[in-house]
């Protein structure tokens, strides 16, 4: 299965991909836990994989190391196929998610071991080092255990350690969640400072859509040991291809529709109550089915009755939630329940639960999804 | 909780008492074992040093003991990597087969490699008794080396593998420091019981060739008994809770010794 | 969009769980040495007594090959006076197994609850037989059990006997001699069963209202049957094949079976005999052990418990 890529036709990868998955399969004790793999990572890009646990994201990461073997296709490193290539000369960088730092070690041996396996003198193992731990801020901890730092700081010890041997390739599997919410934060901006100073391509593992978004310069969201959609954050996120990675990748109000009218390269579709109108793509025809979906920060509340240029539908506040940075409303659509995400509102109040609105559902926000693509739940 | 502190010191001094009443024993003037003793004297602590045949016996314990302990651990430490680590069937089995020479009666044992040494004409040599000795030392050994190689953090030595170390590098660098108190707790509990150990010796060594504890068992049983032993028993009580004492607050008695349940 | 074909998807599926097959030679090369020693200095001589023991008398020079036969075997369980040593020997076991668990379970628990050198000086007394050599135990309890000795002047001093009361050569002092010896082991495996018990569940059970005989009745009793029934097992077989206290403390008068197989081993020079009475006593050990843990897995439907 191929999978779907939507980033512009402008950005054609012309030089050879770092890495290289082709047709790769792997399963454990009979199940299937990678299918055809098929994926390219451009030098010195960032990678996401993304996708729910079990989708496979962390065996492709073993794989790419080295320290599994693929059942099945190949797995190309610069070019060459790597799928007998031990992990020690593979030339990456790795950090596991518990960060694996040596603990009968301190700081500056544990940053130190992979020039000192490669017979690294000593004189430049002390500049390599030094310069890494300044990379990472980290001074003066060189002579502390794994022990005494925080987690944050043992991450940064992780990632120094990985990138002292300046591997072109560093994979990342989930190197934040044992991090909590206002390191993680920090880190994220940490790891793509480190990525863009050193430029290092990255592959980055991750179940967080958040850290996708953030860091990474593509997301491939995986499923089931497939790749579903491959694209820049913006692209994944506003234009999905599939219910999947809508619901995924950010919150989706998900609409089975019904053509109703088509006119002027504009269709009309009607769900219930509720009637919008989208750009008609090709091929359709009144009756047709499709699923469209579209996101709460995207939908359009204004107060009801209308003013002269009536837009949009009635609805009901069912419900009203205020989260600090913004409202979270749920309202219904005759027996469609829609959920809105608004900014509080500079004057005046919030809608409260029973008002009556309108709501709005802009022509170039709607994303129109996959007829009838639902792989397996 | 009262009742049971209480309950418990009781049996603290009563588990106490047949150790420290060896010592007053052995003070005694006379030749005899009775208590109160017939006047004090340190005369028997000091006969050890000249009692040749002591002597001789605790030596010969100590390097029985010593190359028992020396070779169960070297045998099974490989052993217990090949059983976590393999990835062939009849695991378990092994494992079983491995730990059972502790689950049958020491007696059957030892009546079983009596008459089997003295088919192959190995009866009363040393080398038979270490061979005896290694066959109920080494199911212990394996076991508490098995707890020490399972808990290896294999990511460890994956993360070593990718900085570019070659096999021989990890398991000098990363892997042998895990195991190392491990494998030091293993050494120290199997000389112990090769040290203390009394039915394999008192069947398969020869008359001339006694341990120490067999040697005190003849004194005992046999041939009569000079407060001399009740003071050769008090200094190796000494020594079992030095030891104990301090095997327990580096590396920790009950992890050890229960081994995985 | 093209589908994989089936068979591939299959053939994918059905390879084995994917690590690099290790040289296997290394495997066997790490388990050899361990295993030779056990088939040729464990297996083998056991296969060979129990070969002896169905000889039909002692071999000798003159008749180096006498048959097959079970003569041992029938006299033992014909002769009374064996019969009656085996049920001293079972009787002494479940003795001493009763009295070892009975003290150590408290004991054991206590230690879950303390730390730092209160909990080391407890478990110095309590494993002491372990590290101190049992000979050292038996001579202790010797010098205390001996006529005017140190248990007889204290009762004395009660004013509860009078004149030399024998308690060497006595059922109930080898009982205590064993239950002494083997405290520690009991000790061991219930430190660590008590010690798997999470207090959350007790402070749930505290919050709920139940007294503290409730709570060990209904939470901590069950919850560490495993380990109970474990030490029980352990200790009721090391207990019955003990050599050194019954001689040195029961001496001939109390008799079970491994002073028997001894004898007929050593001074009697009746292999055959002394191999039957070997098996019989190992068949009796294993086969309780296993009749015990079969039966404590019925009362609390926990599936297999090892024996340790």
């Amino acid at each position: 299965m191929q999978s779907l890529s939507i980033e512009p036709l402008t950005v054609q990868a012309t030089s050879e991909p770092i890495l290289r998955f082709e047709s790769v399969s792997k399963a454990f004790q009979g199940k299937i836990v990678l299918s055809d793999l098929t994926l390219e990572m451009r030098h010195g890009e960032f990678l996401t994989l993304l996708g729910p646990s079990g989708c496979g994201k962390t065996t492709s990461l073993n794989l790419v190391a080295g320290l599994i073997q693929p059942d099945a296709g190949t797995i190309f490193l610069r070019g060459q196929p790597a799928n007998q290539l031990p992990p020690r000369r593979r030339g990456l960088g790795l950090v596991f998610q518990s960060w694996a730092l040596f603990p009968h070690l301190n700081v500056f041996d544990n940053i130190a071991y992979g020039l000192k396996v490669r017979s690294v003198p000593a004189k430049e193992i002390d500049g390599r080092v030094g310069d890494m731990l300044d990379v990472v801020r980290l001074p003066g901890v060189a002579e502390m255990f794994p022990s005494q730092l925080s987690g944050g700081m043992q991450q940064r010890v992780a990632l120094a350690r990985a990138l002292v041997t300046r591997p072109d390739l560093l994979l990342l599997d989930e190197p934040l969640s044992n991090l909590d919410a206002a390191l993680r934060k920090e880190m994220q901006i940490e790891l793509r400072r480190i990525h863009s100073e050193l430029r290092v391509s990255t592959l980055l593992v991750t179940h967080s859509q958040e850290e996708a978004l953030v860091m990474s310069d593509r997301i491939a969201v995986m499923r089931s040991g497939r790749i579903e959609c491959i694209g820049t954050p913006h692209l994944v996120y506003n234009r999905p291809p599939t219910r999947f990675v809508c619901t995924f990748v950010g919150e989706a109000n998900i609409l089975e529709c019904e053509v109703e009218a088509v006119a002027q390269g504009e269709a009309t579709l009607r769900r219930g109550a509720l009637r919008f109108a989208i750009e008609a793509p090709p091929d359709v025809c009144v009756g047709q089915r499709l699923a469209a979906a579209i996101r709460p920060e995207n939908v359009v509340m204004a107060p009801w009755p209308a003013t002269t240029e009536a837009a949009g539908t009635a609805a009901v506040v069912l419900d009203a939630v205020f989260k600090g940075s913004n409202i979270s409303y749920w309202v219904a659509v005759g027996d469609e329940r829609l959920h809105v995400l608004t900014l509080p509102p500079l004057e005046g109040h919030a809608f409260a639960p029973g008002d009556r609105v309108r709501v709005t559902l802009p022509k170039n926000r709607i994303i129109l999804l996959e007829r009838g693509n639902e792989p397996h739940a | 909780m009262l009742g049971l502190r209480i309950f418990v010191y009781l049996v603290v001094a009563l588990m106490l008492l047949p150790i420290l009443i060896t010592f007053p024993v052995a003070l005694n003037a006379m030749p005899r074992i009775s208590f109160p003793p017939a006047g004090l004297s340190p005369r028997w602590f000091l006969s050890i040093l000249s009692d040749q045949v002591l002597l001789g016996s605790i030596v010969r314990s100590f390097w029985l003991a010593l190359a028992a302990a020396i070779v169960a651990v070297a045998i099974s430490l490989p052993c217990a990597f090949a059983i976590q680590r393999g990835k062939f069937r009849g695991r378990e089995f092994l494992e079983m087969l491995i730990t059972s020479p502790r689950m049958i009666p020491q007696i059957v044992l030892v009546l079983a490699l009596l008459v089997y040494f003295e088919s192959l004409g190995l009866a009363e040599k040393f080398v038979g008794l270490v061979l005896a000795h290694l066959v109920i030392t080494i199911p212990f050994a394996f076991r508490t080396l098995l707890v020490s190689v399972a808990t290896m953090d294999r990511r460890l030595e994956w993360s070593s593998a990718v900085l570019g170390a070659n096999a021989l590098q990890t398991f000098l660098r990363i892997m042998a420091p895990q195991i190392k108190t491990g494998l030091i707790a293993s050494f120290i509990f199997t000389f112990i019981l090769s040290f203390n150990n009394v039915t394999l010796a008192l069947f398969l060594s020869g008359i001339g060739q006694r341990t120490l504890p067999v040697e005190m068992f003849t004194r005992m049983n046999v041939a009569g008994m000079t407060p001399v032993i009740p003071a050769i028993s008090f200094v190796l009580a000494l020594v079992g809770v030095m030891l104990f004492v301090i095997l327990d607050r580096t590396i920790g008695v009950y992890r050890y010794l229960v081994g995985r349940e | 969009m093209s589908r994989m074909p089936r068979k591939k998807l299959a053939a994918t599926a059905r390879s084995l769980s994917g690590v690099a097959r290790r040289n296997p030679g290394l495997a066997i090369a790490a388990l050899l040495p361990v295993l030779l020693l056990l088939v040729f200095f464990f297996i083998l001589p056991l296969m060979q007594l129990l070969q002896l023991s169905m000889l039909a008398r002692q071999p000798t020079l003159q008749q180096p090959a006498p048959g097959y036969s079970i003569a041992n075997y029938a006299r033992i369980f014909q002769d009374s006076f064996y019969l009656q040593m085996t049920a001293t020997s079972i009787m002494l076991g479940v003795c001493t197994t009763f009295a070892t668990v009975v003290i150590a379970y408290p004991v054991a628990y206590y230690i879950t609850r303390i730390s730092g050198w209160e909990r080391t000086l407890i478990s110095v007394a309590c494993l002491l037989p372990i590290f101190v050599n049992v000979i050292v135990s038996i001579l202790g309890w010797y010098i205390l059990l001996l006529p005017f000795g140190v248990i007889q002047q204290a009762l004395a001093a009660l004013g509860m006997v009078s004149g030399p009361v024998q308690l060497l050569r006595t059922f109930p002092a080898l009982v205590a001699v064993l239950t002494y010896e083997h405290l520690p082991f009991a000790v061991l495996i219930l430190v660590s069963s008590l010690q798997a018990i999470p207090t959350d569940k007790i402070n749930a059970a505290r919050l709920l209202g139940a007294s503290v005989p409730r709570i060990v009745r209904s939470i901590i009793i069950p919850l560490t049957m495993p380990g109970l029934v474990a030490s029980v097992i352990l200790v009721f077989s090391l207990s019955t094949s003990s050599y050194l206290a019954p001689i040195l403390i029961g001496a001939q008068r109390i008799p079970v079976l491994p002073l028997s197989i001894f004898s007929y081993g050593t001074e009697l020079q009746n292999w055959p005999l002394a191999a039957a009475l070997a098996f019989v006593l190992l068949v009796l050990v294993v086969a309780i052990s296993y009749a015990f843990s079969r039966a404590m897995n019925r009362i609390s439907r926990r599936g297999e418990w090892e024996m340790v």
